[in-house]
């Protein structure tokens, strides 16, 4: 029997799904799939056309027999599979995020949100959803950035370490007391949105951290050419 | 006349270097930045509010302990903000004494070439050549308005990068305004979070004397933590904010040496470029050769453009070096006095480089010592927040 409970709940995950964020995000699934497709294609068929190769120049030196075609087609659909199961998109790991590119890192986490996607809770979908666009947004302004810097190590530890822990967090709390109060607290459930929150809040701040230079760099050129050529200020006395 | 007062008497370059900055005691700090009315009462409210919770709250429970932590993070992002912008501000002096340092080696290459033009150490021009002082020779006059052919090309690249070194002052400036419209923007975040710790501060106090008699523990609870926090808090602020207002003077007062420099720098060059006019229209004059400075005569039409006060000064004069040369009776004095001018407009700049470097290290020194200050509470500020949220950890797993 539906509860109203579900019935918001369905609600809200069909208000999520057709918000410009939730398409979007459902897009990006699916532009990630057909990548990954496609990737695991291109590879099966290039292992398949090598052993059809190697099969052919054995036949040329010794004829294959009817074993002989059978072993070529057991060896291709073995390596097909082993290709398959080896293509899997790698695991999100500690020890990963640590040596991953800066500018590789937010698609990264990214992905790795959107696997556990379905094991949050739906106000915290939501959030995911903002999150993953931020996280986009931040991504040409990390690859510019010095892996040495600071900021670059701040933005590591935000979007590599102090996320993936939250999630991870709120993922080791046993589903039946997810929706409990704690002490009389905020329950698990709420934690969790409220950690999303304030994580994406860092992000976009961090974005404009970074984008301070640039912004400052053209108000500086606009400004000099105004004091330049229109004399403006104390500078055409 | 006007004839006499484009060469002879020309107006006296004066280039006066600002002050320094004197240092800012952090309690005269507060209240450079005015709030409207509307701003306070939005933040006496908020105030008002944080209180009313506060004296609600059990003083012994954990949600007393979040409140007056939420008391020693007041104003902690202001802080951090506006010591971002004083890091930047600090090399901004230094950098601009270096920039100075670049017109200046141009300046004294312009000296050194315009010295081995100047007629008052060629002798007496008037005198002919003579090959081992016996065979005439040619003119010395002749001979001494040739230098001024070989010489233009390397004049012309002086000026223009004199003119460069000027475009990097004007930019310097535009990053000075930029930077300290960003620091305005953080001294009024300061300046609100100061109200807000000043109006904690009375009225606290106000609130744990009326409780004295009805709670005396929450009283004391409020004057030994909330209070104590925020007159420490206060003092924070009060130091940033002193460092900012601070830099942002320092800011206007590397400002405005570039403008006095750019000042200098359009002078020298349009002094040059009269008195190798001057040179054109003497040696017409004497000798009846016509000199041909092409490079002059074009650098003259985009300085001209470029500088609207040289533009100007230069068609006054071009004029009166016209009458002067052809009517004077020793137009080689008119061409004298006019190298005259060049070597005062680059005297005026070095007394003014040597003043206003004094004052600007002068500046830079109390600077850097208040940054240094301001330094001391921020780590302070920050171990505080570090050991808070430990803290807060610690009692998470308690729980």
């Amino acid at each position: 029997m539906a509860g109203s409970d579900d019935i918001i709940e369905h609600a809200a995950d069909f208000l999520r799904r057709i918000s410009p964020e939730g398409r979007a995000a459902a897009r990006r699934r699916r532009e990630r799939r057909r990548q990954a497709f496609l990737r695991i294609a291109r590879r099966v068929v290039l292992a398949c056309l090598g052993i059809l190769a190697v099969a052919i120049a054995i036949g040329f030196v010794v004829p294959l027999q009817t074993e002989g075609v059978f072993l070529t087609m057991i060896a291709m659909a073995l390596v097909s599979v082993a290709i398959i199961l080896w293509s899997r998109a790698p695991d999100f790991t500690p020890e990963k995020v640590a040596t991953t590119d800066l500018h590789l890192l937010p698609s990264q986490t990214g992905e790795w949100l959107e696997q556990q996607r379905l094991a949050l809770p739906s106000p915290a979908q939501r959030q995911l959803d903002q999150l993953t666009a931020s996280l986009e947004a931040i991504t040409p302004q990390l690859a510019a950035l010095d892996a040495r810097s600071p900021e670059a190590l701040e933005a590591r530890r935000l979007i590599g370490d102090e996320l993936p822990e939250l999630v991870r967090g709120y993922q080791k709390v046993p589903p039946s007391l997810r929706r409990q109060p704690l002490n009389g607290g905020p329950s698990p459930d709420k934690q969790l949105v409220e950690g999303l929150g304030t994580i994406g809040e860092e992000i976009a701040r961090m974005n404009a951290r970074l984008a301070d230079n640039d912004l400052k760099a053209l108000a500086t050129q606009n400004r000099f050419l105004e004091i330049k050529y229109k004399g403006d200020g104390e500078m055409g006395e | 006349m006007a004839t006499d007062t484009a060469i002879d008497t020309p107006v006296e370059l004066t280039l006066t270097p600002p002050a320094p900055i004197p240092a800012l005691a952090p309690e005269k700090a507060a209240g450079l930045v005015p709030l409207d009315d509307t701003q306070r009462t939005k933040l006496d409210e908020k105030v008002d509010g944080f209180i009313a919770t506060l004296v609600a709250t059990d003083s012994n429970s954990p949600e007393f302990g979040k409140q007056v932590d939420q008391i020693t993070n007041m104003g902690r992002r202001e802080i951090m903000e506006a010591a971002g912008h004083s890091n930047r501000f600090l090399d901004r002096p230094t950098k601009a004494m270096d920039k100075d340092g670049n017109v200046g080696t141009n300046l004294a290459e312009l000296r050194r070439t315009i010295e081995d033009l100047d007629p008052s150490t060629k002798g007496d021009l008037f005198t002919s050549r003579k090959i081992f002082g016996i065979i005439p020779f040619g003119s010395k006059m002749r001979n001494y308005f040739d230098g001024y052919k070989s010489a233009q090309n390397h004049i012309s690249t002086i000026l223009q990068h004199l003119a460069g070194g000027k475009d990097e002052l004007l930019k310097d400036n535009a990053a000075i305004d930029v930077e300290r419209q960003g620091l305005w923007a953080a001294m009024g975040k300061l300046e609100q979070m100061i109200h807000v710790a000043k109006t904690l501060d009375e009225r606290l106090e106000q609130k744990a004397l009326d409780l004295d008699s009805s709670d005396p523990a929450k009283a004391k609870a409020i004057r030994e933590s909330a209070l104590f926090y925020v007159r420490q808090r206060t003092t924070d602020l009060l130091t940033q904010m002193a460092v900012t207002v601070q830099g942002y003077l320092a800011l206007d007062l590397v400002k405005k040496n570039n403008v006095e420099l750019v000042k200098g720098v359009d002078r020298a060059s349009t002094t040059t470029v009269a008195a190798l006019r001057t040179a054109v229209t003497v040696a017409q004059a004497l000798t009846n050769q016509k000199l041909v400075l092409d490079q002059i005569t074009a650098l003259n039409t985009t300085t001209a453009n470029i500088i609207d006060s040289t533009g100007t000064m230069l068609k006054n004069q071009t004029g009166a070096i016209h009458q002067q040369a052809a009517a004077s009776t020793i137009p080689i004095d008119t061409l004298k006095r006019a190298f005259q001018n060049i070597y005062s407009t680059m005297d005026a700049i070095d007394t003014f480089k040597l003043q206003a470097l004094g004052n600007m290290k002068q500046t830079v020194d109390v600077l850097t010592d208040e940054v240094e200050k301001s330094r001391g509470y921020i780590a302070r500020a920050e171990g505080a927040a570090q050991a808070e949220s430990s803290a807060r950890e610690e009692a998470f797993k308690i729980d």
